[in-house]
């Protein structure tokens, strides 16, 4: 078991990977009632083409597939997997996004019974025809409340529009269309190539003994007959440099205008630190240009463009990347004219000082982040599939100076990489 | 158990009611301020604009930019305004978020600065005209903006109707027609007024030292203030005369069905806690009766859950459905309440019920922001309580306890969101 001290955060990481592939990572947390453990699989809604293991032939799978699977896995032979954590006064979750599926507990007492169950339930798939239909109506609503959300339909034309190819332009949840095409066959094959041992992690924090607990899990695992497939092969399409649309608009019932500018990363780094440089880097370009700080953002706010929701984030994953911004806007078209404006203006002005300044920002939302259970489990867990450690952010950060910064600028904000999202008033 | 969200209360010179958690577990000192006022007709409007407008400037800190280029320097602290409604109470909350410094590797100090900025905001403002009409703009924009998000607008628009005639229909932000007539000076003196009469509570949640942190802001908060108001004059109407019925149309793709109840039971009520039992096992968790049946043996809806008001004694429950399903799903939903008067519900059902709001408890005494609100609303309840109390109460809950809850439950409004039809 390897054992990771944090000296900023003063908190102990112990990670192992077992003989039968799964990596496990353990962080005892003093003073907590509360246990939190996660499960989770580098399977998401962006792997729908992939290389049957056993037959080795390509398949291509109905959009949504991952996130079918993971409400179905709830259901086990001996019934509903809710009802198995709530006799132990658990309570269990699950998420997909594009990039993983995970699934989660939080308890106050039988920790490890609620562990062994939630690596049970995970491990034992069983579904049948009766309950793949009757999930369909389940998940049919599901979408259809996401299409009825205007925040969430702003975003999701936006990644329509940035890419021409990559499935991460296709809705995690899928349509009603393709979740109707769904088997139990096709969720065999999709759990069968995706939830080996070897493609999965489990992360659990709380206040216990690691190499207790550790002890528990491993048994566990060694009693089952598990596959591993040495590889997985995913495939994905090429995706062209360009983006697929400059401009998307809808209408819906809204009260005024709703805003996303999404510019489009065509510098992908595969290794990992490369990649979370890249990923803070770019953070931080993006807060000086137009966080909450900025002088770009308190005009904006000044001139009535924007209001106190607006904000913007960086997103790099292995293959795709992205920056969005928006909010609700009287009016789009001006907006967009100002920060264009603002971006070119504000690259210019990059000082020593202010680079300080949002740096100690960076630093304190890293320790912040450790007061959430929910919060250090996903970031550990996604870090990982990225092949970095969390714990790396503080060291790779010093890396990071205005001429990096400069040259993310010259990279990324091209117009040509611009692709605005708008839903207008109905 | 560990010790489970305790907290120390003082009271400053100046009347100032103030609550200190102490936990090393935290890495984080979170400090909330809390102005509480009657939620009316006559001031909700003036009320709701002050936070926003106190956040564009002081007079040390000129504009908005100018606080946040200080939370930058302290860390990435959080500084952010909101305003809330709890039975008739509005709330204005002025929250922020710091690092505690050993985990910075820093010598300095950084609560004192975080408390210095917090009273920077709340008692050095502008309050520029120029900041009022803004502000105005904007908070008439967002309660326009409801309609957005369609579950949200929902729960609220049930609410509205069935408390039309009590001042709990009031949006926590006030009314457009009265935003549009305020002036500067008339939300300048309201400002003044509050901060000077209304009951305002501190909270600090933290790695702290109790003592130091009372010392500090009794010092340094020791502005006039005399609290004089009752401000928990929450009306709780046990009956109904007639079920109300309201159907709205938009253009939409899932219907949302919401019925709103009346308990008349509040946190400070010896039933508070058989109703969250009640609550627990009709709709609030996955094994819940709701989620069962209309969910998991109808596949009729993703969500279908009930949840409480607990200032106001309400209860609500909501179901995203088709169009064409709503007279079974509130068929079905109906069923199940009226088992819920029978008994009839499993010693499972209350078991595990029991056991996930014990969890959640215990959860919330690990969250400090969940904590805050927890106490929060037992101190504006006049029943304060550490979580651990709150649990050793539930554990006393009988299976009768909850059908004397069940008999109390009343049908108010039934609200559904349904689609425009084309022409």
């Amino acid at each position: 078991m390897q054992e990771i001290y944090d000296d900023i955060i003063k908190e102990r990481l112990y990670i192992k990977k077992l003989d039968n592939g799964l990596t496990v990572m353990l962080m005892p947390r003093a003073n907590y009632s509360k246990y939190y453990g996660i499960f989770a699989t580098d399977y998401g809604s962006i792997d729908n083409k992939f290389v049957n293991p056993e037959t080795n032939e390509v398949v291509e799978v109905p959009d949504g597939i991952a996130h079918f699977l993971e409400h179905k896995l709830f259901e086990s032979e001996e019934g509903d997997v809710f009802n198995k954590f709530a006799r132990l006064g658990a309570s269990a979750n699950a998420f997909t996004n594009y990039n993983m599926t995970a699934y989660l507990f939080n308890t106050s007492s039988n920790f490890q019974e609620a562990v062994l169950t939630l690596l049970d339930f995970v491990q034992d798939p069983y579904f049948t025809d009766e309950s793949v239909e009757k999930e369909k109506g389940i998940i049919t609503q599901e979408i259809r409340m996401y299409n009825d959300e205007a925040g969430y339909q702003v975003y999701a034309n936006l990644l329509e529009a940035l890419y021409q190819a990559h499935p991460v332009r296709i809705d995690i949840a899928g349509t009603v269309e393709s979740i109707n095409r769904i088997t139990k066959e096709d969720l065999y094959l999709c759990y069968n190539t995706f939830y080996n041992p070897g493609n999965m992690v489990l992360f659990l924090t709380g206040d216990f003994n690691p190499v207790e607990i550790m002890e528990k899990i491993e048994e566990n695992q060694s009693g089952k007959d598990l596959k591993n497939y040495s590889e997985i092969k995913r495939i994905y399409p090429e995706e062209p440099a360009s983006v697929r649309e400059k401009i998307v608009i809808r209408k819906m019932d809204v009260s005024e205008p709703l805003f996303r500018l999404g510019i489009k990363e065509n510098r992908l780094p595969v290794e990992g630190k490369e990649l979370l440089k890249q990923e803070l880097g770019t953070g931080l370009l993006l807060d000086l240009l137009v966080g909450k700080s900025s002088k770009l953002y308190q005009e904006l706010y000044e001139e009535g463009l924007i209001d106190d929701y607006f904000s913007s984030y960086y997103v790099l994953e292995k293959g795709y990347g992205y920056v969005i911004m928006g909010g609700k806007s009287r009016d789009p078209e001006l907006l967009y004219k100002r920060l264009l404006e603002g971006f070119r203006e504000g690259s210019k002005e990059i000082k020593e000082e202010d680079f300080r300044r949002v740096y100690k920002k960076v630093l304190g939302e890293y320790v912040q982040t450790f007061n959430s259970f929910e919060a250090v489990a996903t970031e550990f867990i996604s870090y990982y599939f990225k092949e970095i450690s969390f714990f790396a952010i503080p060291e790779i950060i010093k890396e990071i100076n205005i001429e990096y910064l400069s040259k993310r600028y010259e990279e990324l904000f091209n117009e040509e990489n611009y692709v605005r999202s708008i839903i207008e008033v109905s | 158990m560990k010790e489970a969200g305790a907290f120390k209360y003082y009271q400053t010179d100046n009347e100032l009611d103030l609550y200190i958690c102490k936990n090393p577990k935290f890495k984080t000192n979170l400090i909330q301020m809390v102005i509480l006022g009657q939620l009316d007709k006559e001031t909700a409007s003036s009320n709701a604009l002050i936070p926003f407008i106190l956040y564009r400037g002081s007079k040390n800190y000129p504009s908005s930019r100018d606080f946040k280029l200080e939370l930058d320097e302290l860390y990435g602290a959080e500084l952010s305004v909101s305003v809330l409604k709890r039975g008739e109470i509005q709330l204005l909350n002025f929250s922020l978020e710091i690092v505690n410094e050993k985990y910075l590797g820093i010598d300095e100090a950084l609560l004192p600065k975080g408390l210095a900025l917090l009273k920077e905001l709340v008692l050095n403002p502008l309050f520029t005209e120029e900041f009022f009409q803004q502000e105005k703009d904007f908070i008439i924009k967002e309660i326009k903006s409801i309609i957005n998000d369609k579950y949200y607008y929902s729960l609220n628009r049930c609410f509205q109707e069935m408390c039309a005639e009590e001042p709990f229909g009031l949006y926590k932000l006030g009314r457009i027609e009265d935003h549009e007539k305020l002036t500067r000076e008339e939300v300048y003196q309201q400002y003044q007024k509050i901060i000077q009469n209304n009951r305002i509570l501190i909270f600090v949640i933290g790695d702290v030292d109790e003592q130091s942190v009372y010392e500090e802001i009794n010092s340094e908060f020791n502005f006039k203030h005399q609290a004089l108001k009752e401000y928990n004059n929450t009306i709780i109407k046990k009956e109904v005369a007639e079920i109300k019925e309201v159907e709205e149309r938009l253009n939409i793709e899932q219907g949302k069905l919401v019925l709103g109840f009346r308990t008349g039971i509040t946190r400070k009520d010896e039933l508070y806690y058989p109703l969250l039992m009640y609550n627990g096992i009709l709709g609030s968790f996955p094994h819940s009766k709701l989620f069962q049946n209309v969910r998991e043996k109808e596949s009729l809806a993703y969500y279908a859950s009930s949840s409480l008001e607990s200032t106001k004694g309400l209860l609500l429950i909501t179901a995203g459905i088709d169009f064409a399903d709503y007279k079974k799903t509130r068929e079905i939903i109906l069923q199940e309440v009226e088992k819920m008067r029978q008994g009839d519900f499993t010693a499972e059902e209350f078991d595990w019920t029991m056991k996930s709001l014990i969890n959640s408890f215990e959860n919330t005494a690990d969250n400090n922001r969940g904590l805050l609100a927890h106490y929060l609303l037992g101190v504006i309840n006049h029943r304060p309580e550490p979580i651990r109390e709150s649990i050793e109460r539930l554990s006393m809950v009988k299976r009768e306890d909850i059908i004397s809850v069940a008999e109390n439950i009343k049908l108010d409004t039934i609200y559904f969101l349904n689609k425009r039809v084309k022409n």
